[in-house]
């Protein structure tokens, strides 16, 4: 596990992958976003509190994210972090913004091949 | 995303952090947990596990800083966190916070209290709209000054000014209501139907007077709201009906709003505010001779918009001119005078004397705490050079002590207001009723926010100096310092400076204060003229239409007296049109028989009428002559009593008894000299004054009555009362008060000026004292060493002691020599409250100075006994 080389995260991007994460599985603690971010970056990502915990107080703070105590599945209390109605316009926001950038690049690159 | 909803949370936030903290901890240490747990079945072991799961999420400590980052707002964070550092270095250096609180608290709740004075009196705009344009008009002679005006020069002012929107005149008058078959005197005023449009009074109900009104006496009357709610229950059905006033059914024309404040004036006037219950026409039903020469009638006017005071004044004097032209015998100019200076008059200068002791004692109070501020500032030098050598910044350093600072301004502010609220009813019982607008005087939105600007900036002001200087020190110098070598020269020499300055505005105010006490010495210890104490009084108003003729008021009051003599306890009674020191001022011009009158205006006098035993009932003495007697009634040859002042001004070096004066178309023979009587209470000036045998002339107007008695004069005004409603049951009996009181009251603004200087006084004298010790016991710490080798090479403990002393002397004397320097340009200013004592008294400029020094010697003696008393070897081995 540790050959696998580690991506950096891009500047910007962090708020992007946790609204994505929390919109695609309905509410999450801090853990399992984490968790699910590793998974998808095949171990690529590794979130560590001292990134993950102040995004998502940001967020809070913005207005996108709402957060609540609740029980898991193990019945441990956890902190569920879920997507308000601005938090989801936010999303589409930047989403949108993230595929012109990503396409603008894509395009650059091909063109330099 | 919504800043402002942003910055609520975080703001919210910052007065959450610790909880908020909290719940991230867990929320961390779940976090923590999951990661431990996906270890252990990845198969690690438990410590291994642990140890893997750190690595991959951080520590809880650095991410709950990372967070904190995230969350409130930094600067406020700062702030508070200033703040609570300031509040546990306040409560370390208790001596300091005390010393400090209490100078400042006092020096705060003196200057809310007189900036309350200042607001109410001098500075709130009177209650009437445009009040700037609203002034008092006075006829003004050579002999008088300031005279009421006559009803011809009213209706001439009034026709042909061009500046005037409106000319009014008013004369206090009461009457005598009848309600619920009770009698009771009312507050009433005469006035002109100009009256309430000039003041911009408009009736609540009913309508205003007419001009008509004045003439023939008709029976209407306009009632005050606060007569209306509480003898009429606010009857809206009342204009239209009749009441009984002075035994006669009466009209209700009106009824005013709540609130209509009365103008006040000095003669014939109740005091300014809501004073007066009944409001009826003047009458200009005057004789010939009347319409120009009787003056009891107080003129308002209200000025044109744009008008100055010297277009005014031009243009009615230009009236003036003519009226003296075309009337032989007038004399009269006028005078105008912004109400404002009218009603506020001779307190103006009260109040500002109380604003700059006042102040005096807010600069004292600062250059106390600013000399605190630098003695804990080189206490704690090491400290903050440590600070400063981590890499503090300059704003950090100046942050921590205005903290400090701002947090005693805060504080003493809110405590010297809640001291001044506590002493605003003390000082509304120690003022005199007659002052000012005093109903107005209240912490008002301006003496509040100034007495804790003042502080604020006191406090900062202090802690500015210290904060920049220690700033601009080099921290290398600071560390290297030892504790025992002189610490910055300039440092000491300014807080030598500041106690210097200290002891120069104590010393003024000492200075100030011994003067108004020798004054109030020399008053109180004068010969009034008159024994004030053991004196019942109360008014007796016959009114005219029950006792129209003079026989019928002799008789009611030659019944009356005989009844009062025989009560328990009294030594003697009298009816007179006046007492002494109540603000009376009714005067008359007369002739002296054999000498033409010479200029324009000819012999005046105080007039007075009274029944005999007035003099004696007073202890007026006599000088020549005898007193008025029973005998001199209308059935005997008229005579008069005067006064020594009459004698000396008309009769000088001539036998007064028997010469005759010309009064009111008869002559009257002079049988007796008595007495002056000062006319005020603080002044030396005694008019010309004769008194009438009552039972000789008595005209229908307000009377009093003085009773002498053994013990308590209130004791006896039941017995009084009921004696006199025998003979007549409809007679009120009102304002009763003792002589004592009238003449304490007299005195009573005086005394305030007197009591706030000495209190200052005394406030500046200690915080002085205080300054020098602080500075002292500084400088002896400091020289410890130094006083251990000069111990160590033979001086006595006394040669140490008197080191210090000599440092006090030295510092005092600098001090109370800049001061004395001050005084005589501080006492010139005092002039007008001196009785009897120079400005530059030398009793008062030797006497407070000595206090000052004594006080201070007093204050270096524990700092002389600690250098005396010093262990020269410790001293030593303490460095």
């Amino acid at each position: 596990m540790d050959s696998i080389p580690k991506a950096e995260i891009l500047p910007g991007t962090l708020d992007l992958m946790i609204l994505q994460t929390v919109a695609v599985l309905g509410p999450l603690h801090g853990y399992a976003i984490a968790a699910r971010l590793e998974q998808v970056s095949d171990g690529a990502l590794q979130l560590n509190m001292g990134t993950l915990y102040p995004g998502l107080v940001r967020l809070e703070h913005q207005g996108f994210l709402r957060a609540c105590w609740d029980v898991t599945e193990t019945n441990r209390k956890a902190r569920f972090y879920s997507l308000t109605e601005s938090g989801r316009r936010r999303l589409e926001a930047e989403r949108a913004g993230w595929e012109r950038t990503a396409s603008i690049m894509r395009r650059l690159l091909e063109e330099l091949r | 995303m919504n800043p402002l909803r942003q910055w609520l949370h975080r703001l919210g936030s910052s007065f959450r952090q610790r909880p908020l903290d909290r719940s991230m901890e867990d929320e961390m240490r779940f976090h923590l947990d999951m990661e431990i747990e996906a270890a252990r079945r990845r198969g690690l072991s438990g410590a291994e596990a642990e140890r893997v799961a750190r690595l991959r999420a951080g520590s809880i400590a650095g991410s709950l800083d990372a967070v904190r980052d995230q969350r409130g707002l930094p600067w406020l964070t700062g702030t508070l966190d200033d703040l609570r550092h300031a509040m546990v270095s306040l409560g370390r250096h208790r001596g300091f916070t005390v010393v400090a609180l209490i100078a400042l608290t006092l020096a705060v709740a003196v200057n809310a209290l007189i900036l309350a004075l200042v607001d109410g009196v001098l500075l709130r705009p009177l209650p009437y709209p445009h009040p700037d344009r609203l002034v008092r008009i006075f006829d003004s002679s050579e002999q008088n000054p300031l005279f009421p005006m006559s009803a011809g020069n009213y209706l001439d002012y009034r026709r042909e000014s061009r500046t005037l929107e409106s000319l009014a005149l008013y004369t206090g008058n009461d009457l005598e209501l009848m309600h619920e078959e009770r009698p009771e005197r009312i507050s009433a005023v005469q006035i002109s139907p100009e009256f309430f449009p000039t003041l911009g009074i408009r009736l609540m109900l009913g309508r205003n007077f007419v001009e008509s009104e004045m003439r023939g006496n008709p029976r209407v009357v306009i009632l005050g709201h606060k007569l209306w709610t509480t003898r009429f229950h606010q009857d809206r059905h009342i204009v239209g009906t009749t009441i009984r006033l002075n035994r006669e059914p009466w009209t209700v024309i009106g009824v005013l709003p709540p609130g209509v404040q009365h103008i006040g004036g000095t003669y014939r006037s109740p005091l300014h505010g809501e004073t007066v219950d009944l409001w009826w026409p003047i009458s200009l039903d005057l004789p010939q001779n009347g319409m120009r020469n009787w003056h009891f009638m107080n003129a308002i006017a209200r000025l044109r918009p744009g008008v100055t005071l010297a277009d005014a004044n031009a243009d009615l004097n230009r009236i003036a001119d003519d009226i003296r032209k075309r009337i032989p015998g007038s004399v009269w100019r006028a005078v105008i005078m912004p109400l404002t200076q009218e009603l506020v008059g001779k307190s103006r200068s009260t109040v500002w004397l109380l604003l700059a002791a006042g102040i005096i004692v807010l600069a004292i109070a600062c250059a106390n705490i600013a000399g605190l501020c630098i003695a804990r500032a080189l206490a704690r030098r090491r400290d903050l050079a440590v600070r400063q050598a981590l890499g503090a910044g300059l704003w950090r350093l100046v942050r921590a002590q205005v903290s400090e600072n701002l947090l005693l301004g805060l504080a003493s502010g809110a405590a010297g207001l809640v001291l001044a609220a506590a002493l605003l009813p003390l000082m509304r019982v120690l003022l005199p009723a007659d002052f000012p607008r005093l109903h107005e005087v209240r912490l008002s939105l301006l003496a509040c926010s100034g007495a804790i600007g003042a502080a604020l900036c006191t406090s900062l002001l202090a802690g500015l100096f210290p904060a920049f200087r220690q700033a601009a020190t080099d921290p290398l110098n600071a560390l290297g310092e030892s504790r025992s070598t002189s610490s910055g020269r300039t440092t000491s020499r300014f807080r030598a400076a500041l106690v210097c300055a200290q002891v120069a505005l104590a010393s003024l105010l000492c200075v100030s204060a011994a003067l108004l006490l020798r004054s109030s010495r020399m008053l109180t210890e004068r010969d009034h003229g008159f024994r004030p104490e053991g004196v019942l009084v109360f008014d007796l108003s016959p009114p005219g239409s029950a006792y129209p003729k003079e026989p019928d008021r002799v008789r009611l009051l030659q019944r009356a007296i005989d009844r009062w003599r025989q009560l328990p306890g009294v030594a003697a009674a009298a009816v007179s049109t006046n007492v002494p020191w109540t603000g009376y001022d009714e005067n008359t011009s007369f002739g002296i028989p054999g000498r033409p009158t010479s200029g324009s205006e000819g012999p005046q006098a105080r007039q007075q009428m009274t029944t005999p035993g007035w003099f004696t009932t007073l202890r007026v003495p006599l000088r020549k002559g005898r007193l008025l007697e029973e005998r001199d009634n209308a059935q005997a040859p008229p005579v008069i009593v005067v006064n020594e002042s009459l004698v000396s001004r008309y009769f000088p070096g001539e036998e007064p008894i028997g010469r005759e004066l010309d009064l009111w178309g008869s002559k009257r023979k002079i049988v007796g000299v008595v007495a002056d009587i000062a006319d005020r209470p603080a002044d030396l000036a005694v008019e010309p004054a004769f008194w009438f045998p009552a039972y000789q002339v008595l005209p229908s107007r307000p009377l009093k009555v003085v009773i002498r008695t053994a013990g308590d004069p209130l004791v006896i005004a039941n017995a009084a009362a009921q004696a006199l409603h025998e003979i007549d049951s409809e007679l009120p009996l009102a304002g009763v008060t003792t002589l004592d009181q009238i003449a304490r009251a007299a005195f009573a603004e005086r005394n305030f000026a007197l009591w706030l200087l000495e209190t200052f006084a005394l406030l500046a004298m200690s915080l002085a004292a205080f300054g020098i010790y602080g500075l002292l016991a500084y400088t002896v710490t400091q020289r410890r060493k130094e006083i251990g080798i000069r111990s160590a090479l033979g001086a006595t403990p006394g040669d140490n002691a008197r080191m210090v002393l000599r440092d006090a002397a030295v510092l005092c004397g600098a001090g109370l020599g800049l001061g004395l320097l001050l005084a005589p340009a501080a006492s010139r200013l005092l002039t007008g409250f001196l009785y009897g004592v120079s400005p530059l008294d030398i009793i008062s400029m030797v006497a407070a100075p000595a206090l000052i020094l004594t006080i201070s010697l007093l204050a270096s003696i524990v700092p002389a006994w600690t250098a005396a008393n010093g262990k020269p070897l410790t001293a030593l081995r303490d460095s």
